[in-house]
């Protein structure tokens, strides 16, 4: 059996009389206080023993134990456990009658610094909260992209903004009800009122410890881009793409500019976010260098997003047909794909644009040609693109 | 002087601030000397000292001494003596007071 047993902690991190009391319960069952790591209590198992706890709000530097703090406690028979969070050193005792503070107005005083410091703690809260739902934040997360085009946002990173914004919203509420917690305390001790557990600190708690799995997936997303990137781009050479060369032929000139001649597949993945990868090719002009407009310049555009669940790739697959003028029509179905949606689009000009849009599964391909070719020639190479993925 | 425009000086607070009148202490003979000079009726809880070593070094009534492996000493300052003298006399005003009206 481990010696080693790990607890959520269910109740608020600032209620010191509902965690005494639940510290002194799992020691009543053998579990000795040792860590807290996050939201989780880890404790020793030992013979079950009646104990008598007290949190004492840890000193200004509570990453480290105050030597002085542990000696005058030891002298007075209590002994130290840990700490709980950086927020309290653990002292307990087999004295049931023993008191940790014998002066309310003391005990008074050294809660409301606590209170005062964990409201300045507040601050590093908030930055937190803007720093990761400005990182994560995308202008397509507005109220009518989300209903309409919910699976481009997915593709734009919407899920971690989500869980960041759920995690930090619970995270939030559990410590705005913590400096209610303390406060509470402070006001009691003050009148020389029982210290009990405060109300609602379970649902703290549970808020809290639920806030700890969005933030977690976060963190990983968040570790994952700082090392990454969340971008792998590759050869163009080493894919199995169209080109526009392909298409026109060995004769046709593509264009020098580098930007508009992709030598190199650009791909991106990480772990919340559906993988995706983008490719295109221009043919020659003078606009590249001199500037204008690049509606009549023969090229090829390639979107892939493969995403976690069908449903969402066909909801993009819908949304893809919204962007244009419409006109989308089957194509008889062919390669093994479960929608082929093909759309000639004819400007004013004369010139004409092909979209072309396939789905797979969750994987869905968005085509954009403009040129003299039938670009649905390519069919089965899109979709042997879609299988070499 | 901080907790001072709250009212007086609270029995703990009073026999810490009296205990380092002639010398510099640490922790356990603070504890030592209010057991000993009280008989027992005041009781100072690790807690309460701790907290109260700590209140009365931001409020300058007392200075670290030295540090002796995990004891560190504290000795009076003038500020200190000098809220402990006015409470002293406030103590003495109350109890001259209350002589005054039983005779």
């Amino acid at each position: 059996m481990s010696k080693i047993v790990c607890r959520v902690t269910p109740v608020n991190g600032y209620d010191i009389p509902g965690l005494e009391r639940w510290l002194e319960k799992q020691a009543a069952k053998g579990l000795i206080f040792a860590m807290t790591v996050g939201v989780f209590t880890l404790f020793e198992r030992k013979a079950p023993v009646s104990l008598r706890f007290h949190l004492e709000p840890a000193p200004d530097k509570p990453d480290r134990t105050d030597p002085e703090l542990n000696a005058l406690y030891e002298e007075a028979g209590w002994q130290y456990l840990g700490l709980f969070r950086s927020s309290f050193a653990v002292f307990s005792t087999e004295n049931r009658e023993a008191q940790a503070h014998t002066d309310p107005e003391v005990w008074s005083y050294a809660l409301k610094r606590f209170f005062r410091r964990k409201l300045l703690g507040g601050v590093g809260l908030a930055i937190l909260n803007f720093v990761l739902l400005s990182f994560f934040w995308s202008s397509r997360f507005d109220l009518f992209e989300l209903r309409y085009f919910w699976a481009e946002a997915l593709a734009a990173g919407f899920v971690p903004w989500a869980l960041a914004a759920l995690g930090l919203a619970l995270a939030d509420l559990a410590y705005l009800h913590g400096l209610f917690v303390l406060w509470r305390l402070h006001r009691r001790t003050k009148r020389d009122l029982p210290m009990t557990p405060a109300p609602g600190s379970h649902l703290s708690g549970v808020l809290a410890a639920l806030s700890a799995i969005p933030l977690f997936l976060v963190a990983v997303e968040l570790i994952f881009l700082f090392a990454t990137h969340g971008y792998f781009p590759y050869d163009l050479a080493d894919s199995n793409f169209v080109t526009l060369t392909e298409i026109e032929g060995e004769d046709f000139r593509l264009t020098g500019d580098r930007m508009h001649n992709m030598d190199y597949i650009s791909h991106g993945d990480t772990p919340l976010t559906p993988e995706n990868w983008f490719f295109q090719q221009w043919g020659t002009s003078r606009v590249f260098s001199e500037g204008g407009s690049l509606d009549d310049i023969p090229h090829l555009e390639i979107n892939i997003t493969r995403y976690l669940l069908p449903a969402a790739a066909e909801h993009r697959v819908w949304e893809w047909e919204s962007w244009g003028r419409g006109g989308y029509r089957d194509l008889e179905s062919a390669c093994d794909l479960d929608q082929i949606r093909f759309c000639e689009d004819e400007y004013l000009d004369g010139t004409r644009t092909y979209y072309l849009i396939l789905r797979r599964g969750g994987a869905v391909l968005r085509v954009e040609y403009q040129g003299e070719q039938d670009i649905t020639r390519f069919l089965s190479r899109f979709a042997e693109m879609i299988d070499s993925l | 002087m901080a907790g001072r425009e709250k009212g007086p000086l609270t029995e703990p607070m009073y026999y810490v601030l009296m205990s380092f009148l002639r010398r510099e202490r640490c922790g356990t003979e603070i504890t030592e000397f209010v057991e000993h000079k009280t008989g027992g009726r005041v009781r100072l809880g690790p807690g309460t000292l701790y907290t109260l070593l700590s209140k009365f070094q931001e409020e300058k009534l007392i200075v670290e001494a030295g540090v002796d492996g995990r004891k560190r000493s504290y000795r009076l300052t003038d500020k200190g003596r000098s809220i402990f003298e006015e409470e002293l006399a406030r103590l003495r005003a109350c109890v001259d007071d209350g002589e005054e009206e039983e005779q």
